[in-house]
């Protein structure tokens, strides 16, 4: 089912800056969602950010990609400060977002689906679609043709034609991350790209993005629930509860910190004292 | 374009060419008053085209495409209206050819739409539905009091005859026969109102397959994730409004072609330019099956062709003629209303795709016996 | 000044009466999310009625003959057709309305036919004059009723087994049904109570004073205004239904007076589209939160 994992040729792999997230303060109202957060995804690198429920990774993400407004703090990707561009314009700097909802269009194809990542890479208009001119038609069959590439490389080369509607989950869970990858991030952020996933699932799930991030050399930020998906690619690990950085270290170094077991176990909270949430946790809402 | 072309099964191009040879050889076999039903419904078909891509690809309902239709008469008048310096009062007119005043009232209806953009791009759903209903109103109140441009309410004004070059497309002159068949007002207007549909037509299958259909399916189903992927939501939004104006905007030109005549109404729930005529559009739409083109075209038979086709078979049938009895009230406008509004609901009940689904359903049972690949079609 | 005081009383009366449409309007959006495009064909049916009615029954039969007419007509609407659909999806629904109306109304018309009749109440016109200020006793009467309605509605919205279940329901269906609400009849009842409200309003709206247009496509023009008078108030909120009719009342009787009685209309939608660009959610609305 996966595709040996080529190389694509990308813009994007030359040169991949650092994203840095700097004491990153989320209010609203009352409630204070995120705290004073940073963190630092290298370049070419996987950055997971964990935590329980209702830690804010959710929010951090919301912000990075512009859907969010920061009380304080900033976002830099390399020497640009990000801070508050609108979502649409991030797209032009390199940064790719899956969405944990996949928030896809179920009755449109994959491929129309994944050609929606070039919309910012494209040009063609109103006039310029309805009259058919030849250079949007040679535009759009140049993107086909490397949106293909990408689903086949994700392993759903053969679903390009159906509707997302009804693909099983797990390879509508790769068009969203096809999607992604189709803006040629520089970073690519994928919100719990294992949720609703069982263990053999969440494998493959990653290995594409173990493959991804050898094949284009891009860093990959996710936040994520499944602690054997985060521990077997991470290379690094930040670890929020409570909308402040508990731990942000390798992944070994985190799994055995004091801090970050009793942010998951908790004083008085009941949660199983299993040791932090193993495969089969459920994937619940994060915040 | 050719490349479609190729990509069609023969027998899809073979019905196409049908269709057009037919529709092309109409006017020689068919009489005027016929000949204005057709054209009737070719208007409302450009309008619905504009709306369904508004409603069924952008997600947007709006109630302004009357509004849009008197901009684009009454700037088509205006522009190329000459003053006789007669009878005409203190009309403005600016004698423009009548091509460039027909292409100019578009862009203006587009333009009046790009105007509503603050309101276009931020609202939707039935916020923005309510929202357009105030353009039926200010339309309503502007008709009336710039009555200089629009003629006002109890005269109007009478559109300057669309020639080119000095051949007459709404008119007679010259005096002109194709294949022995006299080729009069009526029958030039068939080709004028043809062709504007079938450029209407291609444009927005062509949007709808490409770039822009695809921003615009995006907005309508998760705007957050949209933008997220790069697409600018509210400059989307307004800018398939704008479209869908410029779209009623020829409706519009083409409607005071039509009655020979632009006329301000005299209240918001009767006349050309009133709720009535926008809640028809939805309906076309509804009918037809929200974001289809072909559909549109459906329901605008369904909506502008049937009270006129009932009307002129009155005469012949004496089945009608029981039916539409005067005393009752029963018209065929009413019938129609009654036909439509049902269609509506049996639409939403049962088939939400409307008449688009339905044919898309039929051409699978047809193809699936030669077991031909089908396409998902984009919705 | 006394034609300031005139205008209010007078833009409060209608006000009351536009403000009873966008209740039933509010009410109906909130217990199931459906846009009621329909709601001017109720005004109608229940004028109708009350029309139909008159000889037989005088004026204060025909009235409630009328108002339980109208509810009744909300509620087959409801039973017949909403419930039916498997579809949730609100703007299915919403269309739905429209294929309603476009029937009803198309049918009441062509039963009046040449006739627009007045549903005058017969006590004669009369202007009462209250300390100067000269007002229409038909614009009382409908402030003093409306304001009525509306205050034992929002009684019975908050004090009641009734009402806190159609809160309930409005804010979460499911939930709701979990805690034993039945959902079915929450709708039927916000149907009924979104019919009573369009049949009194109806007995306003179709008198020579308020609109000095007879029961006819007029008036079903005219009961669109629960459209703008509900989003200005914000779709979501009774209390903005009524705020969003009293604005569109006063609205209405200022500009038609100080502007021109042609601009009045124009006037209630630029007020609502202004409202719209500052205030998306309407005055009252809940702001819609997009979760990605």
């Amino acid at each position: 089912m996966t595709a040996a994992p080529q190389t694509i040729p990308s813009s994007a792999a030359a040169d991949v800056p650092p994203l840095a997230v700097d004491s990153l303060t989320v209010r609203f109202g009352g409630v204070t969602a995120l705290e004073d957060v940073s963190f630092c995804v290298d370049p070419g690198t996987v950055h997971a950010v964990i935590g329980p429920n209702g830690a804010g990774k959710s929010t951090c993400f919301n912000v990075i990609s512009g859907v969010y407004r920061a009380s304080s703090g900033r976002v830099r990707l390399g020497d640009r400060d990000i801070t508050g561009i609108r979502p649409h314009k991030l797209v032009g700097l390199g940064i790719g977002r899956a969405f944990q909802n996949l928030a896809l269009s179920p009755h449109s194809t994959v491929l129309d689906n994944v050609m929606l990542g070039r919309h910012a890479r494209t040009r063609g208009g109103f006039l310029a679609a309805g009259l058919r001119l030849p250079w949007t038609a040679r535009e759009q069959r140049r993107h086909r043709d490397r949106s293909v590439e990408i689903c086949e490389f994700l392993g759903i080369g053969d679903a390009v034609d159906t509707p997302v509607g009804e693909l099983p989950y797990g390879d509508a869970k790769r068009a969203d991350i096809a999607r992604a990858l189709a803006t040629e991030p520089s970073v690519l952020m994928l919100d719990e790209p294992a949720a609703g996933m069982n263990a053999v699932e969440t494998a493959v799930i990653g290995q594409t993005i173990h493959d991804v991030r050898r094949a284009l050399g891009i860093s990959v930020l996710l936040v994520e629930h499944d602690m054997s998906l985060v521990m077997g690619i991470a290379d690094r690990v930040t670890v929020l509860d409570f909308g402040s950085v508990v731990a942000d270290g390798p992944p070994d170094e985190v799994r055995a910190d004091p801090a970050v077991i009793s942010a998951y176990l908790g004083a008085d909270e009941d949660e199983s004292d299993s040791g932090p949430p193993g495969p089969h946790a459920p994937g619940g809402d994060s915040r | 374009m050719s490349r479609q072309w190729r990509r069609m099964l023969p027998a899809r191009r073979v019905a196409w060419l049908v269709a057009v040879l037919v529709l092309l050889a109409v006017p020689l076999y068919v009489s005027s008053s016929w000949l204005r039903v057709g054209e009737f419904v070719m208007i409302g078909a450009v309008g619905a085209i504009g709306l369904t891509l508004l409603t069924g690809q952008a997600g947007q309902l709006s109630l302004g495409t009357p509004f849009f239709m008197l901009v684009g008469g009454t700037a088509y008048c205006v522009l190329a209206g000459r003053s006789t310096g007669l009878t005409d009062g203190d009309l403005v007119s600016l004698g423009w050819p009548p091509l460039l005043a027909v292409v100019a009232a578009v862009l203006i209806a587009a333009g009046f739409g790009l105007a509503f953009a603050p309101v276009a791009g931020r609202v939707e759903g039935i916020y923005l539905a309510v929202a357009t209903l105030s353009l039926v109103y200010l339309g309503l109140y502007l008709g009336q009091s710039l009555s200089q441009l629009t003629g006002g309410t109890s005269s109007g004004r009478t559109p300057e005859a669309l020639s080119v070059f000095g051949f007459g497309l709404t008119d007679d002159e010259p005096e002109i026969s194709l294949l022995g068949v006299p080729m009069r007002d009526e029958e030039r207007m068939w080709y004028l109102f043809l062709a504007f549909t079938v450029v209407a037509y291609l444009l927005a299958q062509g949007a709808i397959k490409g770039r822009p259909g695809r921003s615009w399916r995006a907005v309508r189903d998760n705007s957050a994730a949209a933008g997220v992927m790069g697409v600018p939501v509210a400059r989307v939004r307004a800018e398939v409004f704008a479209i869908s104006s410029a779209y009623a905007g020829l409706a519009g030109v083409m409607t005071v072609h039509w009655f020979g005549l632009l006329k301000a109404d005299e209240s918001e729930f009767s006349g050309s330019w009133s709720i009535t005529v926008a809640i028809g559009f939805l309906a076309m739409v509804i009918i037809g099956g929200m974001g289809s083109v072909p559909g549109a075209v459906l329901g605008a038979c369904v909506v502008n062709g049937l009270p006129l086709v009932l009307q002129l078979l009155l005469p012949q049938s004496s089945l009608l003629r029981g039916l539409l009895s005067g005393d009752a009230g029963f018209t065929p406008v009413v019938l129609t209303a009654f036909v439509y509004g049902a269609a509506i609901i049996l639409v939403v009940l049962f088939e939400p795709g409307g008449l688009a689904a339905l044919g898309r359903r039929a051409a699978k049972t047809v193809s699936s016996s030669k077991s031909t690949p089908q396409k998902a079609s984009v919705t | 000044m006394t034609t300031f005081l005139q205008l209010t009383v007078n833009g409060a009366g209608r006000g009351a009466v536009y403000a009873l449409l966008a209740l039933g309007f509010v009410v109906i959006f909130r217990a199931t999310g459906v846009v009621n495009f329909a709601h001017g064909s109720l005004v109608l049916l229940g004028g109708y009625v009350v029309f139909a009615t008159r000889d037989p029954l005088g004026y204060f039969g025909a009235a409630a003959a009328g108002i339980l007419a109208a509810a009744a007509g909300a509620l087959l609407i409801e039973r017949m057709l909403i419930s039916r659909t498997r579809l949730a999806e609100p703007i299915a629904l919403a269309l739905l309305t429209i294929g309603v109306d476009v029937i009803v109304l198309e049918e009441i018309v062509r039963r009046l036919g040449t006739d627009l009749p007045f549903l005058n109440a017969p006590f004669g016109e009369a202007v009462i004059r209250l300390g100067g200020v000269a007002v229409l006793r038909e614009q009382l009467v409908a402030l003093v009723v409306g304001t009525v309605i509306i205050v034992a509605f929002f009684l019975a919205f908050r004090y009641t087994g009734w009402g806190l279940s159609m809160r309930a329901q409005a804010e979460n269906r499911e939930a709701s049904a979990l805690m034993g609400i039945r959902n079915s009849r929450v709708t039927a009842s916000a149907w009924l109570v979104a019919g009573a409200l369009a049949g009194v309003a109806v007995l306003f709206l179709a008198t020579q004073d308020f609109s000095g247009a007879g029961l006819s496509r007029a008036t079903h023009a005219l009961a669109l205004v629960a459209f703008p008078a509900a989003i200005i108030g914000g779709l979501d909120s009774t209390a903005g239904a009524v705020l969003g009719g009293l604005v569109v009342g006063l609205t209405e009787a200022y500009s038609a007076e100080y502007i021109s009685f042609d601009f009045s209309k124009s006037a209630v939608y630029l007020v609502m589209l202004i409202v719209l660009v500052v205030v998306p959610s309407g005055i009252f609305g809940t702001r819609e939160v997009h979760r990605v």
